[in-house]
This record gives structure tokens, sequence and C-alpha cells, in this order.
């Protein structure tokens, strides 16, 4: 993932020394998957590919099917591909989606989204 | 009053009942604001409130006086829905779609059509959240 050489930690308090960090793709694709789920009227996520012109819910352990994270030179963009319940304000859910995304990725990596894009993928009707 | 108590849903009773709601809300707006932590801790909960609950004064405040209780249920219903702002307000929006639907009946409200009211909004409500930890389950209501 990042080709820097490995630092020697006597490196420790000096002010010119340099670390860097590499927060893998998949690690933000966690953070944000389990961040959505939390949200108000998410009821899940959904395959950025429609079968059979349905979207169909991701199982927990799959929700990075529905996220992609990109990094590239400092910024960072993020797609997400949402399943929303039928008969709330959509475009409320996906403005506390957005609010919630940018602040707990900020929150754990430090680092701002560039760009955030929401895509509601289904509505679900009804119980399960 | 007792013929009033008697009667069902009517828009005046409703315009009076939003009204006095808003206003209490209105008045602890700030106290709201400042216990908003979570999920973002922007502090506006207070103010996403007041704007949704005041979608539905609005909304009451132009409604007709002659609208039957289903009418009045969907006017208030809708209000809420388009006018949700914030977590909150989407969260209050459901709670209330919820709480109309036992008052949408013609005839005369009682306790128990309050009761049923206050179901209806937690499961209505529970209804779009996404259990995340296999453990936690949503309360039922149904038992008396």
């Amino acid at each position: 993932m990042s080709d820097a050489p490995e630092n020697e930690p006597s490196t420790e308090g000096d002010p010119e020394a340099t670390a860097l960090v590499v927060i893998a793709d998949h690690v933000i694709a966690d953070i944000v998957g389990w961040t959505v789920l939390e949200c108000y009227g998410v009821v899940g996520m959904a395959s950025p590919n429609l079968v059979r012109g349905v979207a169909s819910l991701l199982s927990r352990d799959r929700l990075h099917q529905g996220i992609k994270v990109r990094q590239r030179e400092g910024r960072l963009h993020i797609e997400l591909f949402i399943v929303v319940e039928y008969g709330l304000n959509a475009a409320e859910v996906a403005g506390n989606v957005r609010s919630q995304v940018l602040y707990a990725v900020e929150q754990v990596t430090g680092r701002p989204v560039t760009d955030l894009r929401i895509h509601i993928q289904g509505v679900r009707v009804g119980d399960r | 009053m007792a013929t009033a108590d008697r009667a069902g849903l009517s828009v005046v009773r409703a315009r009076s009942t939003v009204l006095a709601g808003f206003v209490a809300l209105e008045a602890r707006r700030q106290e709201v604001n400042d216990l908003n932590v979570y999920p973002v801790p922007d502090g506006d909960t207070g103010t996403n409130l007041c704007l949704t609950v005041r979608s539905v004064v609005e909304a009451l405040v132009g409604a007709p006086d002659d609208l039957t209780p289903a009418q009045i249920c969907e006017a208030i219903a809708n209000a809420a829905l388009m006018g949700a702002r914030g977590n909150s307000g989407v969260i209050l929006s459901q709670m209330v779609r919820g709480a109309l639907e036992p008052f949408a009946a013609e005839g005369p409200l009682t306790s128990e059509t309050l009761v049923t009211a206050c179901r209806r909004a937690t499961d209505t409500a529970y209804r779009a959240v996404t259990p995340t930890c296999p453990l936690s389950s949503r309360p039922s209501s149904s038992p008396t």
C-alpha cells in the first residue's frame, strides 16, 4: 500500500521527523458502513449494480460492496448506495446520512471528506 | 363543554393543540439545542424540531375549517413529512404519522385513543430503525 521506508524509532521528538499514516480504503469503507446503518431511515446498503432493475440489500459482512472509497493526492472521495424506508422524507434522510458520514470519517481518521455522493438505490415498503 | 369532548377531531381543535405544542417547544428550543450531542454534536436538534412542528402549524392555519378527521390527519402527517428537518425532524414525522392513525376515525376521542396513539407512534418510529447490534431489539409495545 505504501512505499515509505521503515522509520527509525530514534527520531522521537524530532520536529523534522515525518510519519506517514496510511488508512486503507476498506477501513474507511467500514467506518462509513457502520455509520450509515446507524442513520435513522436507512434500511441498509445496496450494490451499485441493480439485479434485474431491483436493488437488493447487502448483508452485514458485505456492506463494503455498497461503498466506493477513493483516495488520491490527499483527497478523499466516497460514494454510497443506500436503501431507505418508504414513507420518510428521503431527501432529508440523505442529508442526515451526509452529515453523519462527514462527521464520523473526520472524527475517526482526522481527514475531511472531499467529495461525498449518496445514491438512494431503493426504497423498502413494509416489513422486511 | 361536554359536547365538545364528544366530538371527534376538528380543524379548530387540532390547530389549537398543535399551536400549544409549538409554543411550548419554541420556549425551550435552546435547552433542547444544548442537549444535542449525538450523532453529530451540531446543537440544532431544538431548531430542527421547531421547524418541523412549524410546518404542521402552517398547514393547519391554512386549512379550511370543515375537513374530516381523516383529512386533518392526512394534512398533518404530510406537513410533518415534507417539513421534517434533521434527524429529530424525520423521527418526529414518523411518530406523528403513527400517532394520528387512531384519530382518523370519526367519533369521540377517549383516553384509549391516546394510548393507541402513543403505541402507534412508537411502532412507526421504530420501523425505520435498522438494528446494528444483534442483541438490540426493539421494545414491543403490543402487550398491555
